[in-house]
């Protein structure tokens, strides 16, 4: 794919790529911004390659994925992706319901799976390929997370 | 996802609704990579440059100049018919005349 054409379809997808390496990175935007810079860069060494297999979101979001994983594991800060709940940075104006702290509190990969599914509207396939996961893996994680959460927002009131 | 995620799906939307309070950077641009492009077409060049000279070098066998080519150095070599010692009776008039060192001793007497 040639350098202009890859360019003008990182650009279309640079917000919804910016959300996701925030929400890999828990919601710290500074790591976020380095996380996509280094994944942008990956991608302008040929390090990382769109060989058209799925769709470029889908590709795009497994290398930030990566990048961020790589990224926070450098940093001694993270064990992979895991984190504690309470760690996750709070919403601006947080006098209402604080909706990242909610989700925070289910186990890392229900996250990822229920923010792929709802937040960025990917189907069960694609959240497999981005995750690097089994589908069928995918499907408990999606059917447990989304139980999970149900429960949660019902204590919460939200 | 199914009707019965409606609750769900409100709740990222909401999720979603806040997180676009937040701007996201401006688009960066596919960042520029600047050695390689430079290396990319230098080291070939530089290769095919060596191995045409020692190509051509090769191919015509000459050898490199050197410095001796501008001096020059003449021997000559001659036959003659005169003795070996005739060197030494080069001046013979010297011996002709000697003359004593006292003889102006016995002129002035």
């Amino acid at each position: 794919m040639r350098n202009n054409r890859l360019e003008q379809l990182l650009q279309a997808h640079h917000a919804d790529a910016f959300r996701w390496a925030s929400q890999c990175c828990h919601y710290d935007h500074h790591d976020a911004e380095e996380v996509l810079q280094m994944a942008y860069l990956k991608i302008a060494d040929g390090k990382a390659r769109f060989k058209e297999r799925s769709s470029f979101k889908t590709w795009l979001f497994a290398v930030i994925r990566y990048t961020a994983m790589d990224y926070l594991r450098q940093r001694v800060r993270f064990s992979e992706l895991e984190r504690a709940p309470e760690l996750v940075a709070p919403e601006p104006g947080g006098e209402t319901t604080d909706y990242r702290a909610l989700l925070a509190r289910l186990p890392p990969r229900q996250q990822q799976v229920l923010l792929l599914a709802f937040y960025h509207g990917m189907s069960l396939t694609e959240i497999a390929a981005i995750t690097d996961l089994h589908i069928g893996t995918v499907r408990t994680h999606y059917s447990r997370g989304k139980a999970a959460l149900r429960t949660l927002i019902q204590k919460e009131s939200v | 996802m199914n009707p019965s995620d409606d609750d769900l799906r409100e709740f990222f939307a909401e999720l979603k609704l806040r997180d676009e309070q937040t701007v996201p950077p401006p688009f960066p641009g596919l960042p520029a990579r600047p050695t390689q492009g430079k290396w990319r077409y230098l080291v070939p060049l530089a290769a095919a440059a060596t191995v045409l000279l020692v190509l051509t070098r090769w191919s015509t066998g000459a050898a490199p100049p050197s410095e001796a080519h501008d001096q020059v150095i003449v021997i000559s070599l001659e036959r003659t018919t005169a003795a070996p010692t005739e060197i030494l009776l080069e001046d013979p008039e010297s011996v002709y005349s000697w003359e004593s060192s006292s003889n102006s001793l016995i002129a002035d007497f």
